[in-house]
């Protein structure tokens, strides 16, 4: 049974008193979050927010869909689509898993947009890094080395976040390209121009997912120039309800229920090849890619071959389901993590 | 050359690469901020990262510190060498060694210029976004190291916004990498976190830079304003309408006046202050949006407002911007330049401290600012010739950082802490904090050896500092008149 930590002392207690800290948010990537010890969900709420500073502090415990919605009513928004904000993300465990969705695309993911921290070390202490302001060049940068750090440096307390006004309109345009290689084809011809695009995913059927986002009056036109320049590349529609799309991707509506689903990082330069390795083994799992091509997002049904995965020389982040582990790669071995991890949290809690 | 640590390094490079003479030694003594200087033991001139490997254990094995150079445009004195110490200078390790446009990524050594990279990738129609005003200068190993910013951060971020991938040589030889070519990736950010540590966890050896598109129309603007204060109240309602600008800048009148000088720009001739915003995006948009920011600068009292008529306008309204600090040099003999931040929406309120300030110790401060991200950049004007002036330029120095520190921001946006800071760090971090920093260091570098003495203070470090001329106008090499 995970403890219930609601207050900053009781995370300290806690951590001091302990020899083993898992932490858990809302618990919206379950792979993640398995056997917690501590639960911070209750370490929640909005701390300060100046909209016209275009800055937030809230408690790491807090739900990213709640800081949404407080940043719409003034125009605003986290411009790197906080993955699973509607199954209860919370803003510290999108920082420590390292999240970000397919907005990543435009102005970067949440390591581009996260300016200050407050955290619990091994120690028990309380240390901050960054600042509450935009740009800040002082100090190390603590706040980034949390970014993915699936708390193996302690446990977040509260967060700074720089924000962006949110685009006034935004549409979306579906393009059938046939399959995945024509959908690299075209992707490489439109991420060289300066469209703007807000996102760029495409699926295993090669459905090309582009969203531009805005003025209202000037995106007729710009809709109308993508759309010649995707002439001759396949089927193009405008979808209806374009929130709603991205709100699916960021959700992962498509992952069968009990599936896992990995986040693998890659170059767009080596999708041809997983999709082989993917068609000589006859799997086909369920899969996006998204960021332009920079992730892969990947359902693993449980009747596949777990072994395979490295077969096919792919790694990266567990997220949800029944999977032997958190993730799949070597970040644990590197020298200057050790060396910070021995600073972070000397006695091996996290 | 009798001394045993010499000797290795004269193993590792030949010895017309290896400096060690008062004269060849000289041009290394200092940088950007010319009011600190240390003598070097040694400069090795590097060509490869294996030399760069094989110099770093040297210096460990030797226990003496070391740190890397590029072009030694720090503005906080983070190139200014560890007093007998070695400087590595990395300016002929300045290869692009691969290049993939379609990718929009480039691997390049640390000793590129900045503005090469963006040279590089322009016939794809690409580019490389943090652009510091000494991008024609400065090298992407000292941007990586200190974080460097430049006038489109409100838009793009920091350098560190833009580096994928590094491999570096830890401060005791061990190489490691960081990342991978792909914008995201599994595991703590240790990109991140080694970006900006200035020169304290080591080199970087190669760096992997992410490359955007150019937007595809620009609109540059200059709004002229009869006060400072107005201009930075226009900077507050701009950032509060939800436009989203590459830049919003600030000059004031003796600013102007310099940059006048200096590049023949010409400014609205009442203005006390001038705004330059600068739209960039596809045509349409900037069409709709250039409207829009008509029509706050016109709320916002600006008396003039000037747009560029073409891309030779533009370029001449940027040569205006970057030439300020060195422009300066043609209002004072000497200054210190600044670049704490504070929260825009308090802009306007710093403004009038900063002129309170000024005018409690009678020193002229001029004002250039990268104002959409608060980050201020008072340069105080000082005669360093004249007895107890440097010594109250500082205090007012010291007074505006405090101010930065207590509107709650940061002591530095983009300089870097180098030397210049020093005592401030734990003034805004706090003594908890910034003890946790020396830790984080320690575990790194135990035996301190790079870049010792700058960013954290440190009871052992040095006491290098001495002001006045710069030692190549004391050579009677260069000048500033």
């Amino acid at each position: 049974m995970a403890e219930q930590a609601t207050t900053v002392e009781e995370v300290c207690d806690f951590v001091r008193s302990t020899q083993h800290v898992r932490v858990m948010g809302g618990g919206s990537k379950d792979n993640l979050s398995r056997e917690p010890t501590l639960c911070v969900g209750g370490l929640s709420g909005l701390i300060e927010y100046q909209p016209d500073e275009f800055t937030f502090t809230a408690l790491a415990g807090t739900p990213v869909a709640q800081i949404e919605e407080v940043l719409a009513e003034h125009g605003q928004y986290l411009p790197f689509d906080p993955p699973l904000s509607k199954s209860g993300a919370t803003l510290g465990g999108t920082l420590a898993s390292g999240l970000s969705g397919p907005g990543r695309f435009r102005y970067g993911g949440v390591r581009d947009f996260v300016i200050s921290c407050r955290m619990v070390t091994g120690a028990g202490e309380i240390i901050r890094g960054g600042a509450k302001v935009v740009k800040n060049a002082a100090g190390f940068d603590i706040p980034k080395l949390l970014v993915g750090s699936l708390g193996c440096f302690g446990v977040l307390i509260d967060l700074s976040f720089k924000v962006f006004p949110k685009a006034s309109a935004t549409a979306t345009l579906k393009v059938e390209t046939g399959g995945v290689s024509a959908a690299v084809d075209a992707m490489h011809q439109l991420t060289h121009q300066p469209l703007d695009l807000c996102a760029l995913d495409f699926d295993r059927e090669g459905v090309l997912c582009l969203r531009v986002g805005g003025l209202a009056a000037s995106l007729p036109e710009r809709l109308q120039r993508l759309r010649t320049l995707l002439t001759g590349l396949g089927t193009i529609e405008q979808v209806d309800d374009d929130a709603a799309i991205w709100a699916a991707a960021g959700e992962f509506s498509w992952v069968p229920p009990g599936a896992r689903l990995l986040k693998i990082p890659i170059v767009p330069g080596s999708i041809a090849r997983i999709e082989q390795s993917l068609q000589n083994s006859r799997i086909d799992p369920p899969r996006r890619y998204s960021v332009g091509g920079n992730v892969l997002w990947l359902s693993w049904r449980s009747e596949d071959r777990w072994e395979q995965l490295p077969e096919f020389e792919l790694g990266g982040l567990v997220l949800c389901g029944d999977a032997p582990v958190r993730w799949m790669g070597h970040w644990q071995d590197n020298v200057f993590f050790q060396r910070l991890k021995t600073i972070f949290d000397p006695d091996g809690k996290f | 050359m009798h001394d045993p640590f010499l000797q290795a390094l004269g193993g590792i490079v030949p010895e017309e690469r290896l400096l060690l003479g008062q004269a060849e030694l000289l041009p290394y003594e200092s940088d950007g901020l010319t009011a600190f200087r240390a003598k070097p033991r040694a400069v090795v001139l590097a060509e490869s990262a294996e030399e760069v490997i094989q110099i770093v254990k040297t210096c460990h094995a030797h226990d003496v510190p070391f740190l890397a150079r590029g072009s030694g445009t720090s503005l906080s004195g983070g190139s200014v060498p560890v007093e007998d110490g070695v400087v590595i200078a990395l300016n002929r390790m300045n290869n692009i060694l691969d290049y993939c446009p379609i990718f929009r990524s480039m691997v390049i050594e640390p000793g590129v210029i900045t503005a090469q990279v963006t040279q590089r990738a322009s016939e794809d129609g690409l580019y490389y976004a943090p652009d510091p005003s000494s991008g024609p200068v400065c090298t992407v190993g000292g941007n990586v190291a200190f974080n460097s910013g430049g006038a489109h951060c409100l838009k793009y971020g920091m350098t560190s916004n833009h580096i994928l991938a590094l491999k570096v040589v830890l401060p005791d030889g061990e190489v490691t990498t960081f990342g991978t070519a792909s914008l995201e990736g599994v595991g703590p950010d240790l990109t991140g976190m080694f970006v900006g540590s200035e020169g304290l966890f080591g080199i970087a050896l190669e760096i992997t830079v992410r490359l955007l598109p150019v937007a595809e129309t620009f609109y540059t603007v200059i709004a002229a304003y009869d006060t400072l204060e107005r201009a930075g109240k226009a900077v507050a309602m701009l950032v509060a309408s939800g436009l989203l600008p590459g830049a919003i800048e600030i000059m004031d009148r003796l600013v102007m006046e310099a940059a006048h000088a200096a590049v023949g720009v010409e400014y609205p001739s009442r203005a006390e202050a001038v705004l330059i915003v600068e739209l960039e995006g596809p045509t349409e948009e900037v069409a709709e949006e250039k409207v829009q920011l008509q029509q706050i600068l016109k709320e916002s009292g600006a008396f003039e407002i000037n747009p560029a008529k073409n891309e030779q306008e533009r370029l001449m309204i940027w040569k205006g911007r970057k030439s300020a600090f060195s422009a300066a040099g043609r209002l004072s003999p000497d200054f210190i330049v600044q670049d704490g931040v504070v929260p825009r929406s308090r802009l306007g309120e710093a403004l009038v401290e900063i002129q309170k300030i000024s005018n409690k110790y009678n020193i002229r401060v001029a004002n250039v600012f990268h104002a959409g991200d608060g980050n201020l950049h008072p340069l105080i004007l000082y005669d360093g010739r004249q007895a107890g002036l440097y010594e109250r330029a500082e205090e007012c120095a010291t007074e505006i950082m405090r101010l930065c520190i207590a509107l709650g921001g940061s002591i530095t946006g983009e300089h870097g802490v180098g030397l210049e800071k020093l005592v401030f760090l734990k003034e805004m971090y706090g003594p908890e904090d910034t003890l946790f920093m020396h830790r984080i260091r320690d575990a790194v570098d135990s035996a301190r050896l790079a870049n010792r003495g700058k960013m954290l203070a440190s009871a052992e470090a040095p006491a290098l500092f001495s002001h006045g001329l710069h030692p190549l106008e004391k050579q009677g090499i260069i000048f500033r008149n």
